[in-house]
């Protein structure tokens, strides 16, 4: 009896010790992430302060408003949206009738695929000088179309294999049962596999509007005036920045950093998968 | 008759696949293979966008001679190594404490899950700013609280000094990406099933045991995914350095992929850019053929 409740003691400790060290660990992680989209809500004397304001009592829009008015932030997070949206409908419109014939058919086999890891973990800098150099003769330097292009080297890739691991999901019985029902392929693929596969369409554009939306390089490399996105707005605001700034950059972060977030919480269960290019199931 | 109309189903299906497959295969060569033939090409040349007709002048291997004895690109390798090493190894060290602190079923997990790895999915752009704000040396908190530890002010300029500033962006790696090198290790320890455990338990091993002789070697091959995984990505950091550093001070945080962004588009460069981006090329290819040959013959990672 006695020792029965010193076990018990040894595990609701051990239990509360293992909360806390997952409480620990997720206030590190999170922690700049909180620093900034704090800092958009401070007043100038919270984020001027020393020592820094932890928890500030009083919170503030006037950054998000700046950011509107003075230094006009909207066009660059509807360039973001336009071109990430833009990129990511040419991805799936492309991958889903290959991944759909590389997992029915086996086109291309063993090559095809080494062909296809071999895109995707391309480094966007081997291609992006020659890419400037195609795209400033087709005068697409500086057009949507343009910015969208180049992510689709590396996210199809990523797409197919995606789509690949969801496709292998469904079992082919259900669409040759379709077929024998008097389906033809095409309509078998609609009515049958296509309502199946959708949610797995669903995490691959989530997650190429992710990637998009994050670049650097590319948008950086291929936009002037007119396409410039949220992304570079950020990294411009830092070039001396000095403390009275802080506000309103990280509100102009914010906008790029809360979209993220949010599909991120959506998308929990197809991390994994989607970290690995489909490779690991999680 | 019977044997005709089944070849013929079968080349149909096989014309119905590459139908399929063809629009994204022309993409794949218009976007990807004919950029690197045409880089190739202007590697050999001495293309600079600032001067007219440089484009025709083809001095072949010229620009790769110059490569190999820049000093300042031989820097950024070893630059790219000094941020990267460091964090790769303290990724792999966390991200599998993490992991096995995490491989047990309870309420919310998910959630934790998905939390932890918002550094990797946030724009490492916006990041930089999160950062630029954290090292902030008069109201960064960062200082703040080591000064809190330490007991006495301690001001450290953690993006300005040339010293400590590739180190700072070692630990923004380290931020980012150990939740990624967690998730992977995650996997792999999901797909060891419980029963060697149990078996393990029954036989006496201690937890040191199963850990060294059982979890370890389990483990492994996704190890090996994760450290290839991230090398390509260690080569492809750019972001950061642009944001925060702009390469600096001294230069001693400008990586591989920003010294190559800086001569081909920044400086105009494109023709000495291309052959240093080719170089990148062939090593980035060695490790993807490293990675394809351990996967097609494993065939689980």
């Amino acid at each position: 009896m006695n020792r029965r409740i010193q076990i018990n003691h040894k595990k609701i400790f051990g239990t509360i010790g293992w909360y806390l060290l997952i409480a620990v660990i997720l206030i590190i992680t999170l922690f700049p992430i909180y620093w900034v989209i704090g800092t958009s809500f401070k007043y100038q004397r919270d984020f001027m302060a020393s020592p820094p304001v932890y928890f500030p009592k009083e919170f503030t829009l006037d950054h998000y408003i700046t950011a509107f008015k003075m230094w006009n932030t909207w066009p660059y997070i509807l360039n973001s949206v336009i071109i990430s949206l833009l990129a990511t409908v040419l991805i799936v419109l492309l991958s889903v009738p290959a991944a759909y014939s590389i997992s029915k058919y086996r086109v291309g086999g063993a090559k095809l695929q080494a062909w296809l890891i071999f895109q995707r973990m391309l480094p966007p800098v081997v291609v992006i000088i020659p890419i400037y150099l195609i795209f400033s003769k087709l005068n697409l330097l500086d057009t949507y179309i343009g910015m969208a292009l180049p992510y689709l080297i590396f996210n199809i890739p990523f797409a197919i294999m995606m789509l690949i691991g969801f496709f292998s999901d469904i079992p082919p019985s259900l669409q040759e049962a379709a077929m024998i029902d008097g389906c033809t392929e095409i309509q078998a693929m609609r009515k049958v596999v296509l309502p199946l596969i959708l949610p797995g369409i669903v995490v691959v554009i989530l997650f190429c509007f992710v990637f998009v939306w994050n670049d650097m390089l590319i948008a950086l490399s291929l936009s002037r005036q007119n396409t410039q996105t949220i992304i570079l707005l950020v990294a411009a605001s830092m070039q001396q920045l000095t403390g009275t700034y802080f506000g309103m950059a990280a509100a102009m972060a914010s906008f790029a950093i809360i979209p993220i977030f949010i599909i991120t919480l959506v998308m929990q269960k197809h991390l994994v998968r989607g970290m690995t290019m489909g490779g690991v199931k999680g | 008759m019977k044997l005709k109309k089944k070849k013929s189903k079968r080349t149909s299906a096989k014309k119905k696949s590459y139908l399929l497959i063809s629009p994204m295969g022309i993409v794949s060569i218009l976007l990807t293979c004919l950029p690197i033939i045409y880089s190739f090409y202007v590697s050999m040349t001495e293309y600079n966008l600032t001067i007219p007709n440089s484009f025709q002048s083809i001095i072949g291997l010229k620009n790769y001679v110059e490569a190999l004895q820049d000093k300042d690109f031989l820097n950024a390798v070893l630059t790219t190594l000094k941020i990267g090493a460091p964090a790769l190894f303290f990724e792999i060290i966390l991200g599998f404490g993490f992991a096995l602190i995490l491989n047990r079923k309870f309420k919310g997990r998910g959630l934790v899950l998905a939390l932890m790895v918002t550094p990797f999915m946030i724009a490492p752009g916006a990041a930089a700013l999160a950062w630029r704000l954290l090292f902030d040396s008069r109201y960064g908190p960062i200082n703040h609280i080591l000064s809190q530890i330490a007991g006495k002010n301690i001001v450290i300029d953690w993006l300005g000094a040339p010293n400590i500033a590739f180190k700072s962006l070692t630990i923004i790696d380290i931020w980012q990406t150990t939740p990624f090198v967690m998730l992977i290790i995650l996997a792999g320890l999901s797909s060891i099933s419980s029963d060697v455990y149990e078996a393990a338990k029954v036989d006496g091993a201690s937890r040191f045991q199963i850990f060294r002789d059982i979890t370890l070697p389990l483990v492994r091959p996704i190890l090996g995914v994760a450290v290839l995984f991230r090398t390509i990505d260690i080569i492809k950091m750019f972001d950061m350095c642009h944001a925060l550093t702009k390469g600096g001070p001294a230069g001693t945080t400008t990586t591989l992929s920003y010294y190559i962004y800086k001569q081909g588009l920044a400086y105009s460069r494109v023709g000495y850019g291309a052959a240093l981006s080719f170089i990148t090329l062939l090593v980035v290819s060695a490790l993807v053929a490293i990675y394809i040959s351990r996967t097609m013959k494993g065939g689980s990672a």
